[in-house]
């Protein structure tokens, strides 16, 4: 695992998602489950029980998938780091609408956006040898 | 690899920056500024490929004009002061990192024909090539300095989204708006 880019930041980046899961849970009680005004997580991050939710699968996906092999965990961080950066610009333009079911505020972009830079461009540019998935013969 | 992050991850935040300041433009701004995010989005992606910086010279000259261009967007009105930083900051350190690269290239080549001019023994030296680093430790080092990179490339390219003409609809919950 020490070898690979993917697994190690798959791992890293999978426990700290899973644990600011937990976290966000002690900030957010009595927050609606959609609320766009939700508890602030460590004094920053804006979180709601449904973005410490989206914050637990996203951070199981990234662990198991690290502790996998390093095609999981290059499969998995290219999806997550593709969706984060997808919520990091389309977040952005709805946070002060009802849309904004996840209570984004601007230190939740910063992380997204940060996190979406370093998954996409490790499954990218790291652990290149390894071949993509091949289909089974019919 | 490591050298080619920080360009690739700078045209990456300049091109989130263009698409943002082209969604609050006018279409006579909006469209040749997001044409230019595009194409700062497509370079970076085939820098993170090709493991290395590609079209060196292009780079420098594309880092010339995004500082003309975002300079001249910012006197014009389109741009605000913070996000023409980020832009200046991304095509400044873009067009620097590919100076680097074609005087490295330019050294490269130098010393490869020296090398063949005066040793012309058929015989290839092994003895003065440097050791490969350790499989570990590069994966080590590539996973440190992309997180650092990338978490700074975030902290540029933010503060410039939010001032963008766009994300001024787009002001956080309960940071700056205060009578909800």
């Amino acid at each position: 695992m020490k070898n690979s880019p993917n697994r190690i930041l798959g791992v890293i980046f999978g426990a700290v998602y899973v644990l600011v899961g937990l976290l966000g849970f002690a900030v957010t009680g009595g927050v609606g489950f959609v609320a766009t005004e939700g508890g602030l997580l460590l004094g920053i991050f804006e979180v709601n029980p449904l973005h410490n939710i989206a914050h637990l699968l996203i951070g199981a996906a990234l662990l198991l998938a690290g502790l996998a092999n390093v095609r999981a965990a290059k499969g998995v961080n290219g999806t997550v780091g593709a969706v984060y950066l997808l919520l990091g610009i389309v977040g952005f333009f709805i946070a002060d609408t009802a849309a904004n079911i996840l209570a984004l505020n601007t230190a939740d972009h910063i992380l997204h956006l940060g996190s979406a830079l370093v998954l996409l461009v490790v499954a990218i540019a790291a652990d290149k040898h390894v071949a993509p998935a091949t289909r089974p013969a019919v | 690899m490591i050298r080619a992050l920080w360009p690739a991850l700078a045209s990456l935040g300049a091109g989130l920056v263009l698409f943002a300041t082209a969604a609050g433009a006018a279409p006579a701004v909006a469209i040749p500024v997001g044409i230019a995010g595009a194409v700062e989005l497509a370079w970076a992606f085939s820098v993170l490929r090709a493991g290395r910086l590609v079209m060196p010279r292009a780079a420098i000259v594309g880092g010339a004009v995004g500082i003309v261009g975002s300079g001249f967007l910012l006197l014009t009105g389109p741009v605000a002061l913070v996000p023409f930083v980020a832009l200046f900051v991304f095509h400044w350190s873009i067009a620097i990192a590919a100076v680097i690269e074609l005087r490295g290239a330019r050294a490269r080549s130098l010393g490869a024909a020296a090398t063949v001019a005066m040793a012309p023994s058929t015989a290839p030296s092994t003895a003065s090539a440097p050791a490969p680093a350790p499989r570990q430790r590069r994966a080590g080092a590539f996973t440190i300095v992309l997180v650092i990179e990338a978490m700074l490339v975030a902290a540029i390219a933010t503060p410039a989204l939010a001032a963008s003409e766009a994300g001024e609809f787009a002001v956080p919950h309960g940071t700056l708006h205060s009578g909800h």
